[in-house]
């Protein structure tokens, strides 16, 4: 049992993460493009597929996982002196946002940096996992590559707005995941449009294509499009993930495909072991 | 175990090296200028005013295998610290320096830094940009500018668009390359940013700062003279956390925050017109209660905005008589008023 994943850089400071069977980065370039509720949601939604899931909030600087899940800041502490996840809406989760109140002013110099993530990773009582996914940063910098070093990844799914801005950025983290022997198994386009509550128009925010243009040019896959939903925004900012909340809606059926595509994915990666048995 | 004790294990190491017999240690005598850790790799940088012979070269060789022998060390760079860091004293680059920032990414920070800065030279004044986003340089594209930054008598010219002067590391480095800039490289880089720019006789320098809260901001804080701070948010709650967060490490920082602007306010449905709070509503006006700043500017959400910022023609160019370019126009004359009336000493 390698347990390693399937990278094809072994780095020989990586360990494996008991318990835990695939490690899956979601990860944007740039910030605001709703990558954390898309990490919540896709959780959620693969978590009803009967899979046991985990979130670990790796957005040292912005952490929203515990707010999207709704869960709180007392963290327990098992006898092997390891961190319990917390639990809600069937994923098992750790964010610094459940390790310190929320305005706690929070500046990670790079060198604290690189420990926070190992404990993060490794430090916590994780149950059997078949996923866990790692709500990554926006940005190249110190924690991406802490992570990319010091875990073993099995894959990634990135995320972008239908802009120019975010794509060259989206297509930076692609570039970082690749240097590293990272798969990138899918992107997935956010924010595309969305619908009035009022009439019902689908309305644009940007202009669409664009990241299925990127998708091709960069030779991966097109994971699909999530619209916008404001009705559910404020429930989601309260802790209550959208495919919870309706699984019907626009926003909830688009997830529910992004999911099937990464069950498929990486169904494929695991019938096609490559070089891992090596590391 | 913290790193910070890492590097304190450095030091005390190199404490036990003199120069010749007798003199002092080469801590204490100010030859070691600093060691930074970032995880296993340790870098120690030397004053290169004091390096014996200026020979940096035969003194890595010297202290490095020291150091490597410590415990937990994987790596070991010894170097002079840049020159740039080296002029600690340099001079602000402009009368006012405006760091935007915003606690969360990608609620339109860039997008407003680009009209903003037009909108000030519209008003007679001398703009320029630094793009300090070093994950995500976006002023290359807001100005519709590619291609790289020429050097000019030693120094780097700052490329120029709509009346603005524009510096970005999107210029110094391929579109693509994935900038996997670790803490130490931005403390070393950035500073370089302001001190080896051409920038000219400025009024005015926007800073457009990456997101959060993280070691670039520490290091333009250190190097950039920041006037004050412009505090982008998005009207929704997971944005306000974020951005409550950076304004206490700015306030910590002794820089003030000049206020809010709230930008994606709403979205106009283009069918029945109904003003749709897409990104969450009142919250920019709960934070400016909360702290006692000012709400400078409400901005709603405009496709063209980005739209006209990914083609690199500045609304404010492209439109400039829509209300939005208004709005962004009235923010400009505020912030004008904050530029001291003398020159650079």
């Amino acid at each position: 049992m390698s347990g390693c994943g399937s990278s094809g850089i072994a780095f020989s400071s990586q360990q494996p993460v008991p318990g835990v069977r695939d490690i899956i980065c979601v990860a944007s370039g740039k910030g605001g493009v709703g990558k954390s509720t898309l990490t919540v949601n896709l959780a959620v939604s693969l978590a009803s597929h009967g899979l046991a899931v985990g979130v670990l909030d790796a957005d040292l600087y912005g952490p929203s996982v515990a707010l999207l899940l709704g869960t709180d800041n007392e963290v327990l502490v098992t006898q092997e002196g390891k961190a319990a996840p917390k639990l809600a809406h069937g994923v098992h989760s750790l964010s610094v946002g459940n390790l310190l109140a929320p305005e706690a002013g929070l500046v990670w110099k790079g060198p604290l940096i690189a420990q926070a993530i190992e404990q993060m990773v490794y430090d916590v009582a994780w149950p059997e996992l078949d996923v866990l996914l790692i709500d990554m940063p926006p940005g190249t910098g110190d924690i991406p590559i802490t992570l990319l070093e010091r875990i073993p990844v099995s894959g990634a799914v990135v995320v972008s707005t239908p802009q120019r801005l975010a794509a060259v950025d989206a297509e930076r983290a692609i570039a970082l995941f690749h240097e590293y022997d990272v798969p990138v198994f899918g992107i997935v386009e956010n924010m595309d449009g969305y619908v009035c509550p009022c009439c019902g128009k689908i309305n644009r925010l940007f202009q669409g294509g664009i990241v299925e243009l990127m998708a091709k040019k960069r030779h991966v896959a097109y994971y699909g499009s999530v619209p916008l939903d404001p009705t559910a925004n404020s429930a989601a900012d309260a802790g209550t993930p959208f495919v919870v909340q309706d699984g019907q809606r626009p926003s909830a059926k688009a997830i529910a495909e992004v999911a099937g595509r990464l069950m498929k994915s990486l169904q494929r990666e695991r019938a096609n072991p490559k070089i891992a048995e090596d590391a | 175990m913290t790193v910070s004790t890492l590097e304190e294990l450095v030091l005390a190491a190199l404490r036990s090296v003199t120069l010749g017999q007798t003199g002092p240690d080469i801590v204490s005598s100010g030859l070691v200028y600093d060691v930074v850790a970032t995880g296993p790799a340790v870098r120690v940088l030397l004053d290169p005013e004091r390096i014996p012979d200026g020979d940096a070269d035969a003194l890595g060789d010297f202290l490095a295998p020291l150091v490597e022998a410590l415990p937990g060390i994987e790596r070991v760079i010894v170097k002079p610290r840049p020159k740039s860091i080296a002029s600690q004293e340099a001079k602000p680059v402009a009368r006012y320096i405006l760091g935007v920032h915003s606690g969360k990414g990608g609620v339109g920070k860039s997008t407003l830094s680009a009209n903003l800065a037009v909108a000030l030279g519209l008003l007679g004044l001398k703009v320029g940009v630094l793009d300090a986003d070093v994950y995500g340089p976006s002023m290359p594209t807001l100005f519709g500018l590619s291609g790289r930054a020429e050097e000019m008598n030693g120094k780097i010219e700052p490329r120029a668009a709509h009346g603005v002067k524009i510096m970005s590391l999107g210029f110094l480095l391929p579109p693509e390359k994935a900038l996997a800039w670790r803490g130490s490289l931005i403390d070393e880089g950035l500073p370089l940013l302001l001190s080896e720019v051409a920038w000219g006789d400025l009024d005015i320098l926007l800073i457009d700062l990456p997101p959060g809260t993280s070691d670039v901001h520490l290091a333009l804080a250190k190097h950039a003279h920041l006037s004050g701070i412009l505090t982008v948010t998005t009207p929704g709650s997971l944005a306000l956390i974020d951005v409550k967060r950076g304004m206490e490490m700015f306030a910590d920082l002794a820089i003030p925050c000049l206020g809010i602007v709230e930008n994606m306010a709403s979205v106009a449905c283009s069918d029945c017109g109904h003003a749709i709070p897409v990104f969450g509503q009142g919250g920019a006006l709960a934070l400016s209660e909360e702290t006692g700043l000012p709400l400078l500017a409400s901005i709603p959400f405009i496709p063209e905005l980005s739209i006209t910022g990914d083609a690199g023609v500045p609304y404010v160019i492209a439109a400039g008589d829509a209300p939005t370019s208004k709005s962004i126009t009235a923010l400009a004359v505020r912030i004008a008023k904050q530029i001291p009336a003398e020159a650079l000493p």
